[in-house]
């Protein structure tokens, strides 16, 4: 349970963080909601990278 | 793609310096209002529910407003932690809720919503509640910033002619 809540809250977390920094940048709904999934994109892409290589360490390790 | 040569006008009007910080004020306590006050009705719901959602993934993971030690002189003094508490109080609303919460625990409370509020160190994952406690104070400050800026501050600095995706 406390695992599945470390998830929901790290995606919930970069979710916000991504709606935040595409504030000052879009004008209306539609470039902040494409700018915000951008965003989210590249956090979920770079953390995604970062397990893997955790994930590849342990496994040779 | 958007069309720089016909941005979209920022929903959030001119005013004057007074009403702007009123605008922030109620930003500060409740992150969403101040753009919902100020009309800007999409953005104002849309930080309401990503930050508060942060705030209370926080509060369920054990995390809690931890006053430092002030003190340069003391042994338990931290820099870090000085910082954290601050960005934290950017969540002016959350702050006061958790300030008395841990007072009427400390006072004997049983409840459990006292209980959530006032956080719990114990939990494992309780020091990435604070931080996600600190994250919803830190976003809240940059909306807040930013509703000024659009309302009374600098326009240029919200540049709605910006390329979203760049």
């Amino acid at each position: 349970m406390t695992g599945f809540l470390f998830v929901a809250a790290a995606l919930y977390l970069t979710l916000a963080i991504s709606f935040v920094l595409a504030l000052p940048q879009a004008g209306d709904r539609r470039q902040l909601a494409r700018a915000t999934m951008v965003l989210w994109g590249k956090f979920l892409a770079g953390l995604g990278g970062v397990a893997a290589v955790v994930g590849l360490l342990d496994l040779f390790s | 793609m958007s069309d720089p040569a016909t941005p979209a006008p920022g929903p959030v009007p001119r005013v004057a310096r007074p009403v702007a910080l009123a605008w922030c004020a109620l930003n500060w306590i409740v992150p969403g209002l101040g753009y919902f006050a100020a009309g800007d009705r999409f953005r104002g719901a849309a930080l309401f529910l990503l930050i508060n959602g942060v705030l209370v993934a926080g509060y369920a993971l054990g995390g809690h407003f931890l006053p430092p030690v002030w003190r340069v002189g003391a042994p338990n003094f931290s820099i870090v932690s000085c910082l954290t508490y601050i960005l934290q109080l950017f969540h002016g609303g959350a702050w006061a809720l958790s300030a008395f919460s841990m007072g009427i625990v400390e006072r004997g409370s049983q409840a459990a919503a006292a209980g959530f509020f006032a956080g719990r160190p114990g939990m494992p994952y309780a020091d990435l509640g604070a931080f996600h406690l600190l994250a919803a104070g830190a976003m809240n400050y940059l909306s807040t910033v930013r509703l000024y800026d659009e309302a009374a501050g600098d326009p240029s600095l919200v540049d709605d002619s910006a390329e979203a995706s760049a």
